[in-house]
Parts: structure tokens; sequence; C-alpha cells
């Protein structure tokens, strides 16, 4: 490299930054200041390439300005106003003002409410037959009460010989809805009433336990002496009155119901917790012996 | 493209959907579309229509939403288009379209010799078509360079790239196109004739 080279390498370099500059004008569209669009000394060839992009920022044509009519369009068919848009609501805080509020209370008492008053249907036996059995299986609800047995089942002699399952001991319960309860109260007292009344087998149709008031009412309750214990049936349910066989007399379906057993009566001492805590295992119990059966007579 | 110092007006009216809110997009839309289009018919020439079309349909329902200058209405305007071309070029990739040879040749953009074209009368069609010529990134940095007046640094974050990259591939591009038109004997000589 002679002396010579050396010295032309600043004019070299000079020359390239004003080449590199001169493509940044270019790129940027500017003229130089002299309006000449080329430096003095650097090649021709690039008055072609300023044309070029001249051209490229022309005035629009027409066909570039076509869609404006459908632009147009679209631009109104957005809501407005937009510069000052609505407050914008978010799902995340929706449901956080929500629970700020004090909706959740009432909506936890609404729940509360409507819990315990489905629990106090479902009790006292009130809900349609799938509620119930449901309930029954769920919560030990009372079971489903048989429809359409208003009437002692004449077929009943044929069942079994357990002494709940006696007409006698379904027609101690008043006609209607109540004719329902002995069947209940077989399928239960099957598990909680058999060794009690595995004592009683001997007693009289009628008498074993029983009440002696006869007056034939099926809601009148028994004013007459009380089991021979003198304590309540365990479950304030009738003791088996009627023969064994379990043929129904009229008689006997007018036969008080035994729960009149928790009454006071002579020597014993009336307890008020006697009668519910001897009709709480079956539900509809509760419900017949509150309603009369607890009463103390006159 | 350069509204100037109107633009802020403009957009302020095209945002409050009054009376002028018509008036003012269409002076927004009448200064960018062209751009738009003359950017879309270099790097998807297939369908620049379209997608211009779906770009505007985007900026309109973000018009709300926007807070800039005419830079960064440019960027914006610019970027959405370039993404829509994306997508149009990924979805052709799926299905590909076979091309129909009764179709003219110069249909697309880049079929002209520029040999042909007249420099002092050089047609934007004609100098998309030489643009088009150029390797993509070099056609595109200049185009966003030159047609949608974004500066280095803008359009390096527009199409992720190093502003240096940007740079080079802008020069690199010119120089190229030079060569280009040199070759094909368009060249000025020291009077200004072609």
């Amino acid at each position: 490299m002679t002396k010579r080279e050396r010295s032309s390498r600043p004019d070299r370099r000079s020359l390239e930054w004003s080449r590199e500059a001169l493509l940044d004008v270019l790129l940027e569209g500017g003229p130089w200041p002299d309006g000449d669009p080329l430096p003095d000394g650097e090649p021709a060839r690039w008055q072609p390439v300023a044309q070029v992009l001249t051209a490229l920022t022309s005035a629009p044509e027409s066909r570039e300005l076509s869609g404006e009519a459908q632009a147009l369009a679209e631009f109104r068919g957005q809501p407005h106003p937009v510069r000052h848009p609505g407050p914008v609501h978010h799902r995340g805080q929706g449901w956080v003002s929500w629970l700020r509020g004090p909706r959740p209370a009432v909506a936890a008492a609404a729940g509360a409410v409507l819990v315990g008053g489905l629990l106090a249907v479902a009790y006292a036996g009130d809900l349609p037959a799938a509620a119930q059995r449901l309930a029954h299986d769920t919560i030990d609800a009372p079971p489903v009460a048989r429809s359409g047995s208003a009437a002692p089942d004449p077929d009943a002699s044929q069942l079994p010989a357990s002494p709940l399952g006696t007409a006698a001991g379904r027609a101690s319960f008043p006609p209607g809805r109540g004719a329902a309860h002995p069947d209940r109260r077989t399928s239960r007292g099957s598990l909680f009433m058999s060794p009690h009344h595995h004592r009683r087998p001997g007693s009289a149709p009628g008498t074993g336990g029983g009440p002696s008031g006869r007056s034939g009412g099926g809601h009148q309750f028994p004013s007459g002496s009380p089991a021979p214990s003198g304590l309540p049936s365990p479950s304030g349910l009738p003791s088996p009155s009627g023969s064994p066989s379990g043929s129904p007399t009229p008689g006997a379906s007018q036969q008080p119901s035994p729960s009149a057993s928790t009454a006071p009566v002579d020597g014993a001492t009336p307890s008020p917790w006697a009668a519910p805590s001897a009709t709480r295992p079956s539900g509809h119990h509760h419900r017949t012996g509150a309603s009369g059966a607890q009463s103390p007579p006159p | 493209m350069v509204i100037g110092e109107t633009f802020e007006r403009l957009l302020a009216a095209a945002q409050s959907g009054t009376g002028e809110a018509d008036g003012a997009f269409s002076v927004l839309w009448r200064d960018a579309n062209p751009a738009l289009l003359r950017y879309l018919r270099v790097i998807a020439p297939e369908a620049a229509d379209d997608i211009a079309a779906d770009t505007w349909v985007h900026v309109i329902r973000g018009l709300a939403a926007f807070r800039g200058d005419e830079t960064a209405w440019r960027a914006w305007l610019f970027t959405t288009a370039r993404r829509r071309a994306i997508d149009e070029s990924r979805r052709r990739a799926r299905r590909p379209v076979i091309p129909v040879p009764e179709l003219p040749d110069e249909a697309g953009p880049g079929a002209a010799d520029p040999a042909d074209l007249v420099l002092d009368k050089l047609s934007t069609e004609a100098a998309i078509r030489i643009i088009s010529a150029l390797p993509r990134f070099q056609a595109e940095v200049i185009l966003l360079r030159v047609v949608a007046g974004l500066d280095n640094q803008a359009v390096a974050r527009l199409v992720g790239r190093s502003p240096g990259a940007v740079r080079v591939a802008a020069h690199r591009g010119l120089r190229r196109l030079a060569a280009t038109l040199q070759a094909s004997g368009i060249t000025r000589d020291s009077a200004g004739k072609v």
C-alpha cells in the first residue's frame, strides 16, 4: 500500500458516508438542500431510483379511492360515541361487586328458608312420592305413603302374622291419608317394634295394653287404662289389637290408637316428654300423637 | 401521506361520533388507503384489496381505543395490514391456488420490464412493479420507509428486526434497484435526460 493510497482512505470513507446519507435522504423522500437530488460527484445512476421512489408516493389514483364508500359504511355501522366510551364491565369485576353488596346475605337467607321449608315438608311427609322417597333415603324422612289404600285392605289377613300387619292395627288410624300409616308402621315397626310386640301377643284383642275406651271413633283417643306395664309404647305405636290371625272386624277397626298409652293414668306419672320420645322413631306417628294422643284427658 | 397538524383534530372528530365524524374519517381514509394499497400490492399482490378492506374493518373497530400521533396512527395501520397479509399468505399456503393460464402476464406487478418504463412519466403501477422485483424484505422495508413514511425505528418495531438491520436492508434494496435500472438502460445522464 503506497503512501498515496493511504492518504486517499478518508476520501473513500467520506464518499461512502455520503452514499449512505444519500440513501437515507432518498428513503425519507426529501430533496437535497439545494434542490438537486444528487450531490456533486455522485453518479447519475441514483436519479432513476429517486424517480421510482417519487412515483411510489405520487397522488392517489382513482382506483385506490374506490373503496371509500364501503369503508365509510363500515365506519357508520360502528356504535358511537366512541370518544367517551362507557364503563367497561369485566366478568370478574361483576362477580366481585356482586359479592360485595347485600345480595349474598339475602340469597343465603332465602336459601336457608327454602332448605328449612323443604326439610319441614319432607319430615311432614307431604312431599310428592318421588321426592319423599328420596328424602326418606337421604335424610331419614318418613317413607312414602301408599296412595289408594284409604280403606283397610281385606286381603290383609293374607299377610304374615305380624302384629302390625293386622287390619285392626291399620284401622286404628283415621281413614283417608291416615289409612296409609299402618303400612309405614309395618315397615318400620318390623325393625323397631317387634321385641316389644312379642311381649304382648297374649293380650286379648283390643285389650292388651290398649285403652279400654272403645267408643268406636277412629279419632277418639283413649282415656282408659294404659299398658299393663304403665309404660308408653316405645314408639307410640298401637299395640297389636285384634286377633293374631288378622281377621278384621268392624269393631276392631274402630279401636282407638294405642298411642294413648302415653296419656297419664292412675298411678302413672305423666311425662310431657314421654310421647314425643316414644313417637320420634316414626315420623308420622309423631304427627298423629301430637294431634291428640299427647293431650291429657279431660 | 402526511396530514400534519390537523391530524389530531381529525382523529378526535372521527372518534367523537358527531356530525363531523364521517368527514374526518373520510380524510383519514383518503390519506392512508392509497399508501396502504401500494404496500399491500407488493407484499400480497394476490389479495391486496381484500386485505386492505379487512385492515380498515379492524382499524374502525379499534378506533375508539386508539391514542397516539400521526406516526403512531400510520404504524398501527400498517402493522395491522402486515399481520393480515401474513395471515392471508398462510391461508393460501394451506390451500394453494392453481394459476389460470388464460390470465394475462401483466397481471402481476413484477411482470413489467423496467426498460419499458419511461421514468419521466413513471406511473405508480410501474414503480410498484419495479420494487416488487426486489427481495421481499428489502422491498417491504423500502415501502414502509417511503410509502408509509415511517422512520427507521418504527419500521424496525413493525417488522421485528433491529434498526440497523432495517437500514442495511433498505440500502441494499436501493443499490439493487439502482443496479437493475442501470442494467436496463434506464439511466439519466448529466443533462438529466433518460
